[in-house]
């Protein structure tokens, strides 16, 4: 009986960790306007009780990476408040860029940062972009986006995850319709996107 | 007693089919030793370890041990094997185990014959030491195989002991046993084993080459290298040639890589294209994604990587009359994420999208971590597949 109640308690322990969370379908890519902001509004702290805000993310019409014409950049707009860190904790705490991930079919995509000269990234759209933010001010809120080179016809997901310990919650931001696995259905929430770009 | 024969048997000399049987397990035994070899070398990625040291110094104990025996089985030829006294009460044997005559008396001794080796096992016998004094020697036997001895003399021996011996000690000599060897199909045996040896050493050259580097060292390395300055190297030991089949897993050391399927198709500016579906399955926390290249040369490891196609880029297929994207293309610059640097057992789906110039030309899809020309170093996922597919059989998309 014990080993049943466990397993049970077990189970129940699995299925509240896992945050998975499939956003709606108003918060991913489409058709109708593959630039538009699409808002996320996820809140997190990590355990320096910093806070982190996902507020949203878009793909840049421009500018554009150069090497590949389907690839796109894809801003997501971030905040960190430190209202509920007091001045000792201050001192201590750094918050870097881990927090936010995008995934390109299954493998992390390059953040500009590690692309684009330190001029470029002080130009917008990317002034926001950061690496990490050290001497934090307490009772303060900073922008701190993210940017990636990604492809909008792959699978892309986002990763929320604020706390390092925890491996956070998943968004698709696109997610492939293909029924032969190699050419987007007319399903897919991109498939006719393709004729009104360029 | 003195050492005085009569009925005396001498070894004759090793017949053909044993000296051909000995090379023959000679060359097997090599052979599998450094097949052996060649496997750890591969699997240690090239460099050599302790195992390698092992092998090749068991093969050399080993040639050493062959060559002996055949230099024994030499100077034994013309000595007397065995022969009975001259006073007519005992035997005199040439001991391997002493490595000189012995002498038992009638009374010790117990002969018996079975299947070609005659066994002479004694109670006690006598020796002279270095010195001339006479030694016993505790309980013991002998054996011969009687394919060894002069035949005639076998049977002179055989005849005059049965007469002077008491009953129970009688040999039953049959025809049969003298004629036939211990192991009726010694021949046969030794004709297989050195046809494989030989097929082995043909089949799999770099083994052979890794192990005789081993015993001549450095110094024929440097030589060889040398001596190939101008050649190109082969490396064709490095790829595998196979067929393009759905669903299989072409294994490597760190990566497999699996075709789930392949089309043929037109893409939105009527350029026709290839396109494989493919899965990557991660086996080492440090692999690569490696290249992949399409040709339709069949001598592509010696033209090199001018004759070798690099994946499209961004395609857009042409499909039912719109236009359809290619969905988690690779990307050739492989510029915006590392894929399956994160560790073992991930996978990795995505498509590959070579043009294709004609149709009616065998394609080759090749799947390598290193250069067409060059070789795999340690850390390289190896071998690299070389797979074929005929692309008027692949499905077309419309």
């Amino acid at each position: 009986m014990k080993k049943v109640v466990y397993f049970l308690i077990t189970l129940l322990m699995i299925f509240f960790n896992s945050e998975v969370v499939n956003a709606a379908n108003s918060s991913q890519l489409n058709s109708s306007n593959l630039y538009a902001f699409c808002p996320v509004n996820k809140t997190g702290f990590d355990s320096n009780s910093v806070e982190y805000k996902v507020l949203g993310y878009q793909i840049l019409k421009d500018p554009r990476p150069s090497a590949n014409s389907n690839a796109r950049y894809l801003l997501v707009k971030c905040q960190v408040n430190t209202d509920d860190l007091d001045q000792d904790e201050a001192k201590y705490t750094s918050v870097d860029s881990d927090f936010v991930k995008v995934y390109d079919n299954g493998s992390e995509a390059q953040s500009i940062t590690d692309l684009a000269s330190k001029k470029r990234l002080e130009q917008p759209p990317f002034d926001h972009v950061r690496n990490s933010l050290n001497h934090v001010k307490i009772s303060k809120t900073y922008e701190f986006d993210k940017c990636f080179v990604v492809y909008p016809y792959d699978d892309l997901k986002l990763q929320f995850a604020p706390d390092n310990g925890d491996s956070g919650i998943k968004i698709d931001i696109h997610q492939v319709q293909s029924s032969n696995g190699v050419t987007m259905d007319t399903q897919d929430s991109l498939a006719n996107y393709e004729q009104e770009d360029n | 007693m003195k050492r005085e024969y009569q009925s005396a048997v001498h070894f004759k000399k090793e017949s053909k089919t044993d000296l051909c049987l000995g090379t023959a397990v000679f060359v097997f035994i090599l052979r599998i030793l450094s097949v052996t070899f060649e496997l750890q070398y591969q699997s240690a990625g090239g460099s050599l370890n302790w195992f390698g040291h092992c092998i090749s110094a068991s093969a050399i104990i080993l040639g050493c041990l062959v060559v002996f025996g055949l230099i024994h089985s030499y100077k034994n030829y013309g000595q007397v094997a065995f022969a009975i006294d001259s006073n007519d009460q005992g035997l005199w044997i040439n001991s391997g185990r002493k490595l000189q005559m012995i002498y038992i008396p009638f009374s010790m001794v117990e002969i018996t014959c079975n299947q070609g080796i005659l066994t002479i096992k004694y109670q006690n016998a006598f020796c002279y030491t270095s010195k001339g004094k006479l030694r016993m020697l505790s309980s013991g036997k002998e054996r011969f195989r009687i394919k060894t001895v002069d035949k005639n003399e076998f049977q002179e021996f055989v005849t005059r002991l049965n007469q002077l011996a008491r009953k129970s000690n009688e040999i039953k000599l049959s025809e049969q046993d003298l004629q036939v060897s211990s192991f009726k199909w010694e021949s046969l045996l030794g004709g297989i084993l050195l046809f494989c040896g030989l097929a082995c050493t043909l089949g799999f050259n770099p083994g052979i080459d890794a192990f005789v580097s081993q015993f001549i060292g450095q110094k024929t390395n440097s030589t060889t290298s040398s001596d190939n300055f101008n050649a190109e190297p082969d490396n064709s030991q490095y790829f595998k040639w196979k067929d393009l089949k759905y669903n299989q897993a072409y294994v490597a050391k760190k990566i497999n890589l699996t075709v789930n399927k392949a089309y043929r198709g037109q893409t939105k500016s009527g350029k026709n294209v290839v396109i494989f579906n493919v899965t990557l399955l991660s086996k080492s926390s440090d692999s690569e994604v490696g290249n992949f290249y399409m040709t339709t040369d069949k001598n592509i490891l010696s033209d090199g990587d001018e004759y070798a196609q690099s994946p499209l880029n961004a395609t857009i297929f042409s499909v039912g009359g719109k236009n359809s994207p290619v969905v988690n293309q690779l990307d050739d610059e492989d510029d915006y994420c590392n894929p399956m640097t994160e560790g073992t057992g991930k996978k990795l789906t995505f498509n590959v999208v070579f043009s294709l110039s004609n149709e009616k030309k065998t394609g080759y899809l090749i799947y390598t971590d290193f250069d067409l020309q060059g070789k795999p170093d340690e850390f390289n996922n190896q071998p690299a597949y070389i797979l074929k597919f005929d692309p008027q059989k692949l499905e077309v998309l419309q």
